[in-house]
């Protein structure tokens, strides 16, 4: 029987490969990809001086059913990780910052727009 | 051959006729299996038909809804205005129900659709509770229900087309 750990493993290897589509919500910290009749959504929230990691899985009628978190860290994650290294996935303190960063990446199409910012500079 | 003739002409004649009969009974059963097909495939197009126009006007429901929320979020009456996301999402929920003819990538903007709406519904219930209003993402929300709206309306469109055709 699957385990939510097992399903943040698939997602972040589906994220790596592009194969999800991650959607920005309404939540400016929180993105989604739905896939069927089930969603997934990671967040990130700040407790004064850390921030911590929620991964949820949502059932067809968008309500929460399984929920995976990270302790909270002082560690500020961006500056930590290599995105899409081949490193091997370590725990869920490890991957879920990293579904993180690449679902946001994906939802606001970050490349393309450091792409275009790049343009817009080399061409000054 | 003659001799045999006069002596069995009355089994050969009915023989013959008991052919004919066959033949007639057969046709006769071909032409009401077809008939029955016929109807039957006829009744099956009018059922998805009327399921479509369920899904249509469900949507439609929900975009009516959407575009109500927003003159909520315009006027800055969110406890009035999350009153209606549970609507929002239970309209779009009947939309997936009822037509089960819906393509795999709408069943999944549907679903989108749903969790995105709940996610809103949480985002402004908490600041309603927190007494922080409005949201702090006010135009991430306004974003994302322009979002599924436009999605909503692009999917009611691709029904309609469909339908159109299946009439034509």
């Amino acid at each position: 029987m699957a385990n939510i750990t097992e399903i943040a493993k698939l997602v972040l290897e589906r994220t790596k490969e592009g194969r999800l589509a991650w959607e920005a919500t309404a939540d400016e910290n929180s993105y989604l990809a739905t896939l069927g009749n089930q969603s997934v959504r990671i967040s990130r929230s700040s407790l004064p001086g850390s921030v911590y990691y929620v991964f949820s899985v949502l059932n067809k009628d968008g309500r929460e059913i399984e929920t995976l978190s990270t302790t909270p860290s002082n560690i500020w994650i961006n500056s930590v990780l290599e995105l899409g290294s081949a490193t091997p996935l370590g725990t869920i303190n490890d991957f879920l910052p990293m579904i993180f960063q690449l679902a946001l990446r994906r939802a606001m199409d970050v490349d393309k727009e450091l792409e275009e910012l790049a343009k817009i500079l080399s061409a000054r | 051959m003659l001799e045999w003739l006069r002596e069995n002409w009355v089994d050969l004649l009915s023989f013959i006729l008991t052919l004919v009969g066959l033949g007639i009974a057969f046709v006769q059963v071909k032409k009401a299996r077809t008939a029955a097909e016929a109807a039957s495939e006829a009744a099956k197009a009018t059922q998805e038909a009327l399921s479509k126009s369920l899904t249509i006007g469900d949507l439609m429901k929900a975009i009516a809804l959407l575009e109500k929320v927003k003159i909520h979020h315009r006027a800055d009456k969110w406890e009035v205005a999350i009153e209606w996301y549970q609507p929002i999402r239970a309209a779009l929920a009947d939309a997936r129900a009822k037509y089960p003819g819906l393509q795999q990538e709408q069943i999944r903007q549907i679903n989108s659709g749903i969790a995105q709406i709940g996610i809103m519904g949480n985002e402004v219930e908490q600041s309603l509770r927190s007494g922080r209003l409005p949201p702090a993402n006010v135009s991430g929300i306004a974003e994302r229900l322009n979002s599924i709206q436009s999605m909503l309306e692009s999917l009611v469109s691709d029904l309609q087309m469909t339908q159109s055709k299946s009439r034509g």
